[in-house]
This record gives structure tokens, sequence and C-alpha cells, in this order.
């Protein structure tokens, strides 16, 4: 298990991350959210162990994870900035991961080119942006890490590799319960793949948790009134982004407690309807109480 | 494909893919050029036959067995300082392709994350880097010691010297790579790596530099010595601390530790005395090339490495791309280059410019430094303008250490060993000691004469081996004198209105002390009054001056030439040859006149020359300081002594080492061989002997056919005696008159013989018969007094008139009118030296010694054209001239021929002769010229240019150097 426990990084003077905590199971899929320049890959390059933190720790089995090979052995971090020899290939790299990862499996490395349909022979430099990400995905799934750490790795893919990569991971996850953190600035590129989430904002992650459970704790209403009503008559009821839609009035709030019920009940409204956030609305919620771009994050 | 699983071992990994990496290329840039220069031209060379001369003129095969014990490369050209520089170079740019990989972000996230602890990368990688270069040193050497063995066979010697040059090599790759390396762990960007990496290997030379400047600047007695050509020490040390301090310390250098013995060993001959050699003989018969620098310097690289390590496993990998993250480096990098130049520019520009002007400039320019390198490594503006408080920082801390160096380095500029401890001093002497036997200049000296009208004489340079109490309390007061007068600046020669002993003269005077324990001390300093350099004339009053003296003339003759060049003779090698250029039968004598025009070449008998030998000994025994350099009437001329063929690297051999040969010539010896020490008690015998000139004749000296035939205007008598008889009779009938010349050096004042009889008429007493045909050969520009040869091995004696005993031998011989100087001058012209030297800078060939001795000179003989001489310097400055006879007649008075000058007291001063064939250069003492005569051409010079007009410079000039 991956557990990052109270994890500063500083740059200089400036704090990228503070008092980060978080933790990741066997089979889970740790979805890392937060606009650009938030710190997720700050936070992934301490996790793999290529920065050192200046407070805090990364530990997998509650061992370290900085300069420590047997740990680090099982863990694969794939950049966002992908690097390769200047005349590598496929092979070539298979080679050097091979030195490197007592597990690598030549077997592994052949099925998966041939499933992505690259040529292991050809100069990787010369493959396209998204060629060279299902290229590094196929090198770090052969080296059977425990640990999968994916930075924006599915920027510049097609959808039908992404579905193809996505399927490969999930497949990867069951076989060898391995765990997977994915940062992505997306969010919809990993709600359906994602068992947790965590976003990242101001330094810090303001929520993480399991996506099953992530979206209850919040409820969002909709309620349909037959006479005419102001939004003052809401001040009772603590609503998030309270709007008015004509007869309409929409809002969000925190649980589902049966006092928020009768509170809603005793505006006598002529319908009710409450609805599960999705992950984006809650990654919205959340951004929006910041001063955040959002546009640049769903971009 | 079948599966297999990987059994990872990472750093073997690591290393093996490093050795294919990107650092394979310059190893092999470096393999290939040593190749070319070990194998190559070598093989060439010894693969083949050789044809050469042999001793009749015929032309023989050799192979290169014959000629070398091993051949590695040619040290006659400059190899060994190109290899330096290629394995310097390649071996900072495989260390670079080792590490680039971790100023790149793309390379570090995949190195940093991959199953290999850090410390492992960083020695795997080093590892195949600096065994790439290795490899690329030590193959080609490998190579060229089997095509040693193939072609000229296995020696102990070969095995020592490719030992010596693989690990010297190799030692210097190491180090560059390991601090390289370092360096690297250390720094975000490739260029800061190499920046500071090429810093940190300078800062050696660059650290000694600094040093040495300092204290020579700023520190009164600085603790190394100055260039002297000539030391009569056998000690290496007087020798070794003429160097700059960086080559002192050469050891500690991490590039030249090794840079002096590098062209040393590459080739070595059979005979192992083959001057194309880099060493001499003594050298190799003593030692093996020394690996123990090497080693240490390997050792140092290991300790680098390790240091390299503890960075890279500290280094923050974030740091990567991003320049000016390491701010020690940075204040480093930027005071080391603004501190160098700094000491550039007061190295430079202080023997011209003041104290504070200097400073000002220095730091200026170490301001400037500090923006461009400060910019260029940060290239942020504002953080530049944020770190700009360490400007100032850095220029208070070089402030702060110039200001040490100046306030005497904590009192070590005025220490003195105590004399109870000293054992030994050597010390630098400021006068000419030919007679004492020091050669001047070392044999390559005096190349300082100016022009044909002023010439002069260098100092003689250091003088080892003082060890009285007496002599090292006079110097312990020499000493003092100069710790009393303090860092004092050399008055330019350009404040002509400073005279006497306000003037503070540009001097290299110098103490080593030996002290009882071993150790040494050596202060240097660079500027003195010309009181206290008089005071360094009377070193010629010290035991160590007597007891030289004593031996020149007394001690008994080697039967062999020197081994050694004029260039490398040390003490006893100059001693002797002192000795038989005075005693030896076969030497050659002449006389210069009083006026430097004529060479008379004396002929003289066996018996004569003893008995010239005897005079001069008596009268230099007793002869001052102040009579020798300060002569109150003008010195006569100089008697100069040659003896050719002495040393290996001047003229012909003559045969004298023959038995026969030797035998007659021990009998030249004033000393006899057999009883040296009866003979120094017997001064009634001396004395009678110098009374008696008749005595001389009554027991003529023979002299055998051979020398003989040598001599032109021998007597019958000895011409007519059988060689083998006669050689025996001579040697026996000089014994009495050796004994009687064994003066008792212990009261030379007191116990001076009567003068040789001057009525006694000499056995070739006639003048056409003591001199030869050739009697007057007018001279040309070359100086007389201490130039005389080629190879300046002739030995000059300044004939002063206190001289009596010499004199009057001379008189007897009737030379002595030959040598006054009866020249009808009809004209003088007239200069003042302070007029003179601020008009002219001194030629300096490294040595910082002033030349003190001056000595005239003449510029025609009759039948020259007036061509020859159209570059005298009088003839193209302004210069006082007077025709008139009292006035002419006064000066010629007041000139001397010879004269201690110090530069700054009096004038030089030509003569023209009525027929205007001679033209003769003096000089005369301030305190020598009428005053009336001083007013004129004082007031001559205030109205006057120097250059006449239409000259805009002449040889000798500081418009033309």
């Amino acid at each position: 298990m991956i557990e990052v426990k109270n994890l500063t990084k500083r740059y200089g003077s400036f704090t990228a991350l503070q008092d980060i905590s978080l933790s990741v199971d066997k089979g889970d899929i740790y979805g890392l959210v937060g606009y650009n320049g938030a710190g997720k890959t700050t936070l992934l390059k301490n996790i793999s162990g290529v920065y050192k933190p200046e407070e805090g720790g990364v530990y997998y089995n509650s061992k370290p994870v900085f300069d420590n090979p047997k740990i680090k052995e099982k863990i694969f971090f794939i950049p966002d900035d992908l690097y390769f020899g200047t005349y590598a290939n496929m092979n070539k790299m298979a080679a050097f991961y091979n030195g490197y990862y007592s597990k690598f499996d030549y077997s592994t490395f052949k099925r998966l080119t041939e499933a992505f349909g690259l040529d292991p022979t050809k100069r990787i430099n010369g493959f396209s942006k998204g060629m060279q990400r299902q290229a590094e995905m196929v090198l770090a799934l052969s080296t059977r890490p425990e640990v999968i750490l994916l930075d924006e790795s599915f920027d510049g893919i097609d959808p039908q590799k992404r579905i193809l990569i996505k399927g490969l991971v999930t497949e990867y996850i069951n076989d060898f319960e391995a765990s997977v953190i994915i940062s992505s600035h997306n969010l919809t590129e990993l709600e359906d793949l994602c068992t947790d989430i965590g976003i990242i904002n101001g330094k810090k992650i303001v929520i993480s948790g399991k996506v099953s459970s992530l979206s209850f704790g919040k409820s969002k209403y909709r309620l349909a009134f037959n006479r005419p009503f102001s939004l003052d008559e809401f001040s009772g009821i603590e609503a998030q982004g309270l709007r008015k839609d004509g007869q309409l009035a929409i809002f969000t709030v925190m649980g589902d407690s049966d006092e928020i019920q009768e509170k809603i009940k005793a505006l006598k409204p002529a319908v009710i309807e409450r609805i599960n956030l999705s992950l984006e609305e809650i990654f919205m919620e959340e951004m929006e109480e910041g001063d955040y771009d959002l546009k640049k994050i769903f971009s | 494909m079948t599966s297999k699983k990987s059994l990872a071992k990472p750093l073997l990994y690591t290393f093996l893919t490093g050795l294919k990496g990107p650092a394979i290329a310059p190893a092999a840039i470096n393999f290939i050029v040593i190749s070319l220069l070990v194998l190559l031209e070598p093989l060439s060379t010894i693969a083949r036959d050789m044809p050469s001369m042999d001793d009749k003129g015929g032309t023989i095969v050799q192979k290169a067995s014959d000629l070398y014990i091993y051949y590695i490369y040619n040290i006659g050209d400059i190899l060994s300082v190109f290899l330096l520089i290629c394995v310097c170079i390649t071996s900072l740019i495989a260390a670079v392709f080792s590490f680039k990989f971790i100023t790149s972000k793309k390379t570090v996230n995949v190195y940093y994350s991959l199953g290999i602890s850090r410390d492992k990368l960083f020695f795997g990688k080093y590892l195949s880097g600096a065994l790439l270069m290795v490899l690329s040193i030590a193959l080609p050497f490998l190579f060229s010691f089997i095509s040693n063995i193939i072609f000229i066979g296995y020696s102990t010697e070969l095995l020592a010297a490719v030992v010596f040059y693989m690990l010297s090599y190799s030692a210097v790759a190491l180090v560059v790579f390991s601090v390289t390396a370092a360096a690297f762990s250390a720094v975000g960007t490739l260029f800061e790596a190499s920046i500071f990496s090429a810093v940190t290997l300078a800062f050696p030379t660059i650290f000694f530099s600094c040093l040495q400047t300092l204290m020579r600047v700023f520190l009164n007695g600085s603790p190394f010595g100055a260039s002297f050509f000539y030391t009569n020490s056998a000690d290496d040390f007087y020798r070794a601390s003429t160097e700059k301090l960086y080559w002192q310390f050469d050891y500690l250098n991490p590039l030249l530790f090794d840079y002096k013995a590098l062209s040393k060993w590459a080739v070595m001959g059979v005979s192992r005395t083959n001057s194309g050699l880099g060493f001499n003989s003594s050298e190799v018969l003593s030692w093996y090339p020394s690996i123990l620098r090497s080693l240490c310097w390997i050792g140092v690289s290991i300790a680098v490495m390790f240091i390299g390590t503890y960075i890279f496993q500290k280094r923050k990998a974030e740091i990567c791309g991003f320049i000016g993250t390491n701010k020690i480096l940075n204040s480093f990098a930027t005071f080391t280059i603004g501190f160098f130049f700094l000491n550039v520019i007061i190295d430079s520009a202080s023997e011209v410019l003041s104290t504070t002007l200097t400073l000002v400039i220095g730091f200026a320019l170490f301001a400037v430094l500090y923006i461009v390198i400060e910019l260029l490594l940060l290239r942020d503006f504002k953080a530049f303008v944020r770190g700009l408080y360490k400007l100032p920082v850095e220029m208070a801390t070089a402030g702060i250490i110039i200001a040490v160096f100046m306030a005497g380095l904590f009192g070590y500029s005025s220490r003195m060993p105590d004399i109870s401890d000293i054992s030994k001093v050597a010390v630098s002497a400021v006068g000419t000691g030919t007679e004492y036997g020091y050669l001047s200049s070392g044999g390559y000296g005096n190349s300082l004469s100016a022009s044909e009208d002023f010439s002069y004489n260098s100092i003689l340079g250091l003088v080892d081996g003082f060890t009285s109490q007496n002599d090292v309390k006079a110097i312990s007061d020499l000493h003092q004198r100069l710790i009393t007068l303090g860092n004092v600046d050399v008055t330019p020669y350009t404040e002509k209105e400073v005279l006497g002993n306000e003037r503070i003269l540009p001097v290299t005077l110098q103490f080593v002390y030996t002290l009882k324990d071993g150790r040494t001390v050596m202060r240097s300093y660079d500027a003195a009054t010309s009181d206290i350099l008089k005071a360094f004339l009377e070193l010629e009053n010290t035991d160590l001056y007597k007891e030289r003296l004593y031996k020149v003339f007394n001690e008994k003759l080697s039967d062999e030439t020197s081994k050694a060049t004029l260039y490398e003779a040390k003490d006893e090698a100059v001693l002797e040859y002192t000795k038989q250029a005075i005693r030896n039968g076969q030497n050659s004598i002449s006389i210069v006149t009083q006026n430097g025009l004529s060479t008379l070449n004396l002929t003289l008998n066996m018996a004569e020359k003893a008995e010239l030998a005897r005079c001069l000994y008596k009268d230099l025994a007793k002869r001052t300081p102040a009579q020798k350099y300060f002569p109150a009437q003008n010195p006569l001329g100089i008697i100069d002594f040659k003896f050719m063929g002495y040393f290996s690297d001047s003229g012909p051999a003559l045969p004298y080492a023959t038995a026969p040969f030797v035998d007659s010539i021990v009998g030249t010896d004033i000393v006899s061989d057999e009883d040296s020490s009866s003979g120094s008690s017997d001064v009634s015998d001396n004395t009678q002997s110098s009374d008696d000139a008749s005595a001389t004749q009554k027991s003529p000296l023979k002299i055998s056919p051979l020398s003989a035939s040598a001599s032109t205007n021998t007597t019958e008598n000895s011409t007519q005696e059988p060689t083998t008889e006669t050689t025996t009779e001579a040697t026996q009938a000089a014994s009495p008159v050796t004994d009687t010349t064994q003066t008792d050096l212990s009261e030379p004042d007191t116990k001076v013989p009567e003068t040789t009889d001057p009525s006694s008429e000499p056995q070739n007493g006639e003048i056409g018969e003591v001199l030869d045909k050739a009697v007057k050969t007018y001279s040309t520009f070359t100086l007389r007094a201490y130039k005389t040869s080629k190879f300046n091995e002739a030995l000059s004696i300044v004939l002063t008139h206190d001289m009596e005993n010499t004199i009057n031998f001379l008189k007897s011989k009737g030379l002595f009118e030959e040598l006054e100087d009866k020249s009808d001058y009809t004209q003088a012209e007239i200069i003042s030296t302070a007029t003179y030297n601020s008009n002219h800078e001194y030629f300096n060939y490294g040595v910082n010694s002033v030349v003190r001795f001056f000595c005239g000179s003449f510029t025609k003989k009759p039948e020259q054209s007036k061509e020859e001489y159209i570059y005298s310097e009088f003839d193209q400055i302004n210069k006082y001239t007077t025709s008139s006879p009292a006035d002419v007649s006064e000066i010629f008075k007041a000139s001397r021929f010879l004269y201690y000058n110090n530069s700054d007291s009096g004038y030089y001063v030509r003569f023209i002769s009525k027929d205007g064939n001679s033209r003769v250069t003096m000089f005369v003492p301030y305190t020598m010229l009428e005053d009336s005569i001083a007013k004129k051409v004082k007031e001559f010079e205030s109205s006057n240019s120097y250059f006449a007009d239409g000259v805009i410079g002449g040889y000798g000039s500081k418009y033309v150097y």
C-alpha cells in the first residue's frame, strides 16, 4: 500500500505541496485531479522517489520509497514528459528497463507491443506523441510494477487507444493486485476508470476518497413550485449554489439528513427531486470555492 | 518470443551501458591522439635502421637498440604538453557526457525513479567513464611497451617509464573526470558544471599565482626567490626556489603535478648522456621516474569521487535545468575569477602605477567580472539584484586579504632566524666575483649590454656557504637593514630629481638561512637604497670570500676537465675552472687597456705566469671592496684569464689530461701538491720568492714540448728540455717556488709581501717578446671586462692602482705604459645618468636584479667605416658637448672606466679623440665632476629634449621596447 504522510515539498522559498496525506490500497486506481500547476506532478515525483520531500514521506508497505531501490523496483513512473534515448527503439528501451527491473517480462512486452500495433524496431522519437505514450505504457506494464504512476498519460491518445489502455490497466490491476495513481486535469478521463479520487487544490488534497462515496457527501436538489417564491425562503437551509430558474429552485446541500428533508418539505414545493452529483460537479463545486479558471480544468 | 525473466543487476547494468555510452567518443579521440603520438612517430623511428656518420666520416647503419634503451615518444616536440591538454579536455568531455543526464528533467525523471540507489547510479556512471579514459591512455602506452620490446628489447627502465606515463596521464584524467562529475552533482546545468569544474581544477594554479603576486608586491621580504642566473649552490633548493610559486608547489596542482617529468622520461639513449634527452646524465643514473605523485593524485580522485557520490545522494532533483542554484559555488567562482584578475592587475600594473591606482583599477575589474559572471550564472536580473549584496562582501574579503599582506602577514615579513639557530646562509651578492671562483651570470648572462655606449654587468647571483659566526652575523645585519627599510616603492626612473640615498633602487636581494634543525627560511627583497647596496659589497670581506680567494690561488689543481657544461656548472666546477684559468700553464692571459680600446695578449712562460698569480693573490687579498668598486683613480685596465676547453660546451678541449702533460702543469700550481700543509706556514719563503723575481728565473718552471708548441715565445731553455726528464725536474724545481707562494690567509693584511723588483729583468723582458705580434687587437662593441668570450669564460680582474704587486710585475715586463690611456681627446659629450635612465627601460629576462657595475666601452676602431657605429646612442641624443681643453681634461680626470654605478649617481661621458677614431665612454660619479661643468650639463638637459631632432627612438630606448 502506498501511503503519503504529511508530505511537504518546497522549491526554495516556494511551497508546492503542504502537509499532503493520502493512501492507495492494492487494486485501487487513484485519480489525482487538479488544475494545471496545482502540484499533481510534484506529488507523483515525490511518490516515485524522484524528489525528496522536505517534510513527511512516502511509504510503500510501510517502507520509505526515497532512494530505496528495492521498493522503487516495484514502482514505475510514467512522466508527462517522456524520455527515450536519442536513437532508441522499443527493443532498446526494453533492454534498458530489463537492466533495472528484475521482473521485466519480454512476453508481456511482445504481447502488448502487438496489441498496440507498435513496431519495436523503429525509433521511438519518430513516433507520434500518442504512440510514444502507448510505447511507454507497454514498457511500464512489462516491468510488472506493483505501483504505476501515470502523469497525464492519456494526453494525445486517440479515444480507441485510450479505451484500450484503460482496459489494459484495469486488467493489470485485477491480475496483479497492483495500484495505480493517475493524474489528470481532465476529470472526465478519470471518471470511468478510478476507484478513488483526490482533488488537489491550494497545495493540499482537499477531497480524497472512494468515487462511490465521494458524490454522496453532497446532494443536489431541484424543487418545482406552483406558487411564486423567493430565494429568501431558503435561508434556513445551508444551500450552496442556490439559483432560481423560473418556477424551479436548484441548490446543493451537504449530507442528506432528515432535518434537511424536513426543511425542504416545509417550503411546500410541488415537486422535490434529489439528484446524485457527478464527479465533474463535485470537482466544480470545490473549485468554485476557490478562485480558479475552470475553463482550463475542463479544457 | 519466449518469456525470459530479467535478473537485473542495476549497478552492473549502469556500468556496462556507460561503457557503450557517449563517453566513448572523447575516450576514442584521446586514444587516437595518444596512439598517433606514442606509436606512429616512434615506430617510424625505431622500426628502421638509421644511417649515421662514424668517427672517420664514413656511413654506418645503426639499429634502434644501438641507440636507445627505449623510445616512447619524441620529447623534442611539445608532445607532452599537447598530450596533457588533450587528456584534460577529453576527460572533461567524458565526464560531461557521463553525467549530463542529471541536468535534464526528462532523464532525471527516469533515472531517479529506477530501481537503483543514487550512489550506485553515480558510481556506475563514474566507473564506466573513468575506465574508458584510463583505457584510452593505458592501451597506447601498452602497445608502445610491446613495440619497444620488439624493436629495442625489454629493460626495467622501459617498464618503469611506461608505468610512469600510464599512471601520470591516467591520474590527470581521473582528477579531471572526478572533479567534473562532482561538479555535476552539485549544480543544475551543464554550463555551470563545466565552469565550476574548470575553476576548481585551475584553483591551485590561481591560488599560488595570487599568493606569489601578493607576496612579491605587498610583502616586504617574500618567501620565494627571484630568477638568478647564477648560484654557486649545489643544492637544488636554491634553483627550485627561484621558480614561480605554482611550480614550486606543482605537486599540489591536479593538472601540473607531473608536468615537468612528462617531458623527461620519454626517451632514454643507450649512452644515457644523449644531449637530446630531456634530463641530464646524473638524473638518469640516479633516478627512475617517480610514480608517487600519480598514486597520490589517483587517491585524491577516489576521494573526490566519494565526495561527488555524497553530493549526488543529497542532490535535489528539482534543480536540474535551473541555473544559479548553488550559491556557494557561484560565490566561489565569482570570487576566484575576480580575485585572480585583481592579482593580474596588481602583478602587471604595480611596477608602473602607484599602489592606490593599481588597486582601484584592480577592484574595478573585480566588480565588472563579478557582474558578468553572476549574470551569466543567474540569467535573472531580479535574482542578480537580490544577490548584489555579495559583491561588496567579496570585494571586502579581497581587500582584507590584501591588507593582511600589506601589513606584513602577521609579522611574517620581519621574521629573522636567531643567529644561534643558523648553520648556513646563502645571500645574493651585488658585486662581481670572478676572482673568488664565481662566474658572473652563470656563463649566459651579461646580455644586458644596452648599447655600445653604456654597458652593464649583472650582479653575481646567489652565493651559498656562509657558515662562520662572523659571516652569519654580517649577513643578518644586512637583512635587518632591509627589514628596517620596510616595504618601499622603487623610485621611478622618471623621477630624475631624487638622488643619492633617497632613491629606492630596484634590486633583488635574497637570504636563504639553513637552520641547524634542517629547516630553511628564505626571504627576498626587491628594493634597496644605494647605502644598503654598498653594504652588500662588503660581503667580499667575509671569511667565505677570503677562503675562496685562497682556494683559487692555492688549492691543488684537478687533473680532469669538467663533465658538465658551463651552464650546468655548479660551485666546485666553477671554482676549479677559476683555478685552472689563472694557474694552468695552458691558459691564455690578456690585458684590456685603460680606455678599452686595445687588448694585449700576453705570452708568459710558466715562471712568469706563476709570478703574476702570486702578485695578484697578494693584491687581491688586501684589496677592499671600496678600492675595487669605487676606485679613487681610473683603473688601469682589466686582466683576463681564460682556459678554453674546460667545460664540455666551450671551445676545443686541450689535451692536457694526458699523463706527461698533467705532470708538467702540476708544476704551475702555486701550492705543492705534495705538501700543501707545510707551505701554508712558510711566510719567509713566500716573501723571499716575491721579493726576488730572479728566484723564479733561477728555477724556471719547465714546460713540455706539447705545451711549448702552444706558446710561441717560450724560452729556449724550456723548449729544449726533454719532456720526461724536464717534467720531473720541473716538479722538483717548482717545489721551493710553490711553497714560498703559500700565503698565510689568517693574516692577509699584515703579511703583504714586498713588491716585485721592477728593475729585475724578466726572462723575456722585451715587450716584443712578451706580447705576441697581434698585440693590439681593436675591440668591437663587446664588453671587455666581463664578456670577453662567447661563453663568458674569461675571468676578469680589474686592475686598480692599489694593486702594487701586480703593477710592479707589469712594469717589470714593460707592460704598464701600454695600459694608460694617452689618447688626445678633444671633445667630451656628457649626459647625466638620471636623464639617461628616465628615457630608458632595461631588458628584463625574468631577472629582477639590478645591473650595477658600469663598464666603459668604445665604439670605433681605426679602419671601421662610420656606418658601423651609426647606432651609437650618443649620436642620437641631445647631450652636453664641450671642446674646451680645460673642461675635457677636467672631465677626463673625473672619469672611471670601471665603477660601481648606483644608477642615479653620475654621468656617462664619451670622449672623442682628435682624429675621431677613438670614442671612449666612461662614467663620472656625481661627486667627482666639477660643479661648473655639472651646472652646464643640468642647464643643457633642462632646455633640450632627450632625442636629437629627427630621431624617434633608438636601440635601447624605451620607445623601442
